[in-house]
């Protein structure tokens, strides 16, 4: 009687961890605890940073199953840029910058990631004002663990510098301003 | 000058306001257009966006004070006016005093979006009190524009008007605003 519990109890618990085991771990992104900042020079004299406030996207990870199950897309609404100053907000998002009302999203998917759970470079494809171009860059895991309503969640963190011109966005802000490093600070949750 | 086409004339202050405001308007319409393109390098980057904001203001107080006369001291229509001509010019002045409210508000609320206020000749702020969602603020933006270059063409077609009252039909119209 107790070895056909045991093998019925062994039987329903294989039956319930062996999909999970063999599925990708997918994530979703968490917008309240995701940013995307840029950051500038503003003259060569101090910096000037702002941020996307609307932004999504899923992530795969799942280091123990190699570089290959490592991914992230990313949607950024650009409409939502703010720099806390509504005139430069005005004029960045006008057709000298960002262009919003004609490109109102900026895509980022990833295609290769070189590294291990700790972080490495992550390599993918950014368009941007209607341009796609290949871009690396460095991605580095803040953590991860379970969360306190029953969750389990895990942040990176990467910045990729950009030259602005290479997406057409060529307004002139002096020498200082061509570079705008662009940081992705992503915290996703695991999909139940 | 008789002391009735005195009467028949618009007040000292409606004079003033109406020759004031026009001049501001123009001067506001042509900035914006000559602001947006301004380059990051330019002496004016910063001091126009600054003027335009304080002059947009003064228009609008300007235009407020215009309406009150408007209710209170505004002689009748020349009689030498035909029906269609007194229509027209109701409609263009109900636009032209539109607008003078609506533009400048819609400044205001695209320029405090982020509850910077708004300096007024660097002497004084109008405080940001009225931060709005994002959709309005893109309509406002959309609205000043829009609005601005079309009040335009309402100012050509009402000095227009004024022009043809004065050389064609040789009558007191444009007189009127002037002495």
């Amino acid at each position: 009687m107790n070895t056909i519990l045991k093998t019925i109890a062994l039987g329903v618990s294989l039956s319930l961890t062996l999909p999970v085991l063999t599925q990708a771990e997918s994530y979703t992104i968490d917008p309240s605890h995701s940013f995307v900042k840029f950051e500038t020079s503003h003259l060569g004299v101090a910096k000037l940073s702002g941020r996307f406030n609307t932004i999504a996207g899923k992530l795969k990870y799942n280091p123990a199953a190699g570089e290959e199950s490592q991914s992230v897309e990313v949607s950024i609404d650009t409409t939502s840029l703010d720099t806390n100053w509504a005139d430069r907000d005005k004029h960045l998002r006008s057709g000298d910058f960002f262009n919003v009302a004609k490109f109102s999203n900026a895509t980022f998917k990833s295609t290769k990631f070189d590294g291990d759970a700790s972080g490495g470079t992550l390599t993918g494809i950014l368009t941007f004002l209607g341009v796609s171009k290949n871009i690396e860059f460095p991605i580095k895991k803040i953590g991860e663990g379970k969360d306190p309503w029953g969750g389990y969640r895990v942040g990176f963190e990467g910045t990729y510098k950009m030259t602005r011109k290479d997406f057409g966005m060529d307004f002139n802000l002096g020498p200082a301003a061509e570079l705008v490093d662009v940081t992705l600070q992503i915290e996703a949750i695991k999909d139940k | 000058m008789t002391s009735e086409i005195k009467k028949k004339s618009f007040s000292l202050s409606t004079k003033l306001l109406h020759w004031l405001i026009a001049g501001h308007m123009s001067g506001l319409i042509v900035s914006g257009w000559w602001i947006v393109d301004l380059s990051f390098y330019s002496s004016w980057y910063y001091s126009a966006p600054a003027l335009h904001k304080s002059f947009g203001a003064v228009v609008f107080l300007m235009g407020l004070l215009l309406l009150i006369n408007k209710f209170r001291k505004r002689p009748p229509p020349l009689e030498s006016h035909t029906k269609l001509e007194k229509l027209a010019s109701k409609f263009a002045h109900l636009l032209l005093f539109a607008s003078l409210i609506t533009i400048p508000v819609s400044g205001y609320i695209f320029t405090t979006f982020t509850g910077q206020n708004v300096s007024i000749f660097n002497t004084f702020d109008i405080p940001a009190v009225l931060v709005t969602s994002e959709k309005i603020r893109d309509l406002a933006i959309q609205f000043h524009i829009y609005a601005s270059y079309g009040i335009a063409v309402v100012v050509f077609v009402h000095a227009g008007g004024a022009l043809k009252h004065h050389l064609l039909d040789k009558d007191r119209t444009l007189r009127r605003m002037l002495w």
